[in-house]
């Protein structure tokens, strides 16, 4: 649906110039929900601004469901970004219009006549919650109401894909949670493809098929999201675990967690274990056949969009010897082991 | 001191006044309009020109903005004197209310056309991507998003324009143009009449606060920010 072939996008002029995008290659099947993450300035909103053409990519095709809008001509390109639709970060709605007539706009561009367009925002204010609220100013809405009003609004020409950048980083926890439940109805029931910045790793547990992590312009993983937690390669990916992992822990092992290993730390594990595995009795394997001693921090079944995965956080107690063991027997069982740091203990 | 007063007002005391308050009304509304309507589309044109997503062209840009402001810097009584063949070849002759229009109107445009270009550069940048977004084509998002938007800002710069332009007509009045500002010269200078010049002030001062009450009041009501 939306395929990146050699794309590269620079900025600034001789020695100023940095390459937002270099080189960037993916694409999103049609009817998944496709995530993008990594560290600010990566790239990633340049990444989405250049589906539908926001931002021109200096090399490079960008296909939209068949079709490269590189080569469009200016009204054709708007006729295309119809069938794309767009959320932001900061909403973008028109202060002057009610909730009703911001949905309404894009249709009214579009010369559609006042019943076929009350025809089509019903449904939309229906489906976004908005029924009530159809007379109010955005001013007088949350900040989740509001984006509920963006999403109403790119879904108004009825378009095969939904680009979001950052669309719930201006919202409360409680917020976003209703809004990618939002998301993930609009990409199962309407069948509309998504690709979706964010930096928060909830978002993309909850609703992403895919994902890419970004760094220096480059895609640098790309994975099914299942197998980017139970297992990723590269270094970003495992670091971006570990960061989830350790906003997880308890303030007293924060303050004892320290990056190297001294004579008196233990190692902090951070398992991982996709599906069957987490059946097995691993962890009274490394207890008693390798003797060494597991203290638990942590432990958690996940629901990685439908899949299972458990993890746990613990402290290792052992011989250097009997971690190396314990270590390699893990792995043998397919579990992910990540060291995410050194706990040391009082004198 | 009743009596010198009653004494003194001009027995067309009110006649007078009528007319000089009509005329004010008339050059100042009727230049007010004109400039909206040709300042207004200046400064969306101005404002187009400059944005790289809508219609970018710098050197129109450069062309419209040097003109806007060498008349903006012209003093009115110079832009007054200086465009009387300009008027009298338009309107026929140089004195009088209708033909105090003109140089009332080329003063208020590039004042308008900037109030318009303000509004607009006010507006979040991301509404206009919002708009390119859903398909939207660069004079939708000029008169469909950014307009609306601006029409608050707007209406107080509309607002400010006109209680300028009282005091432009003012001065046109004084060299033959009407309204007040003929009145106040001619009974209030030139015969000494201290109760009618006293008057042309006051109602001067209504007249302003009226305007910026009726600007405000509207500006508000459009605000839904
Ligand atoms: N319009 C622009 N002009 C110049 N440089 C830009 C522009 N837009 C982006 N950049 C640069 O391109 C790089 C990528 O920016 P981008 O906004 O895509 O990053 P990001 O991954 O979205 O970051 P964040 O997580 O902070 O939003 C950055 O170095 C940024 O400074
Ligand atoms: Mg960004």
């Amino acid at each position: 649906m939306i395929t990146f072939e050699h794309v590269s996008k620079y900025f600034g002029k001789n020695s100023q110039r940095i390459a937002a995008l270099s080189d960037v290659e993916f694409s999103v099947e049609s009817g998944k929900v496709f995530g993008v993450i990594g560290p600010s300035g990566a790239g990633k909103s340049t990444l989405i601004r250049c589906a539908n053409l926001l931002e021109r990519p200096d090399e490079g095709r960008v296909i939209v469901d068949g079709m490269n809008l590189i080569e469009l001509t200016p009204s054709d390109l708007a006729q295309a970004r119809k069938k794309i639709g767009m959320i932001f970060q900061q909403f973008n709605l028109l202060s002057s219009r009610t909730v009703y007539e911001n949905i309404a706009l894009p249709l009214e561009l579009d010369g559609k006549d006042k019943s076929s367009i009350k025809q089509k925002v019903l449904p939309l204010l229906e489906l976004t919650g908005l029924k009530s609220k159809q007379d109010a100013y955005p001013a007088q809405l949350s900040g989740g109401q509001r984006q509920r009003v963006g999403i109403a609004r790119a879904l108004a020409n009825q378009p095969k894909v939904l680009l979001s950048d950052e669309a719930t980083s201006a919202l409360d926890p409680e917020n976003t949670h209703a809004i990618l439940r939002l998301l993930k109805d609009i990409n199962e029931q309407l069948g509309v493809t998504i690709l979706i910045i964010t930096h928060e790793m909830e978002v993309v547990k909850e609703i992403c098929h895919h994902l890419a992590i970004m760094e220096h312009g480059k895609i640098i993983e790309h994975a099914d999201v299942v197998d980017f937690f139970g297992n990723p390669k590269t270094e970003l990916a495992q670091r971006f675990i570990q960061k989830v992992a350790k906003d997880h822990l308890p303030i007293a092992v924060k303050q004892r967690l320290h990056s190297e290993a001294t004579p008196n730390s233990n190692p902090l594990w951070h398992l991982s274990f996709l599906g069957k595995t987490s059946q097995e009795p691993l962890i009274a394997h490394l207890m008693q056949q390798l003797s060494i001693t597991l203290n638990i921090l942590q432990a958690d079944i996940e629901l990685i969009r439908d899949q299972t995965m458990g993890t746990m956080i613990t402290e290792v107690v052992g011989s250097t010897e009997q971690i190396q063991a314990g270590l390699k027997y893990l792995q043998n069982k397919g579990v992910h082991v990540e060291v995410i740091g050194y706990v040391r203990n009082p004198e | 001191m009743s009596e010198i007063l009653s004494n003194s007002i001009n027995p067309a005391f009110f006649s007078i006044l009528w007319k000089g308050t009509w005329e004010t009304l008339y050059m100042v509304l009727v230049s007010g309009i004109m400039a909206v309507m040709i300042g207004l589309p200046l400064g969306l044109w101005l404002f187009a020109t400059q944005h790289k997503n809508l219609s970018e062209n710098p050197l129109i840009n450069k062309l419209l903005s040097a003109t806007i402001d060498v008349t903006r810097s012209l003093p009115f009584i110079i832009l007054l004197i200086a465009i009387i063949p300009f008027t009298r070849w338009v309107i026929g002759t140089t004195i009088g209310t209708t033909a105090a229009i003109v140089p009332l109107t080329i003063a208020a445009i590039p004042f308008m056309a900037r109030v318009a270009e303000n509004a607009l550069l006010d507006i979040n940048p991301g509404l206009i991507e919002a708009g390119m977004s859903f398909g939207a084509r660069p004079m939708q998002i000029l008169l469909k998003i950014l307009l609306p938007e601006s029409l608050p800002a707007l209406i107080n710069g509309i607002t400010l324009m006109l209680i300028s332009l009282i005091g432009y007509s003012a001065m046109a009045g004084a060299v033959g143009g009407g309204g007040l500002g003929t009145v106040a010269i001619n009974y209030g200078y030139q015969r000494f009449d201290i109760t009618i010049m006293l008057a042309t002030v006051a109602i001067l001062i209504i007249i302003v606060h009226l305007i910026q009450y009726l600007g405000n009041r509207l500006s508000r009501t459009l605000n839904h920010q």
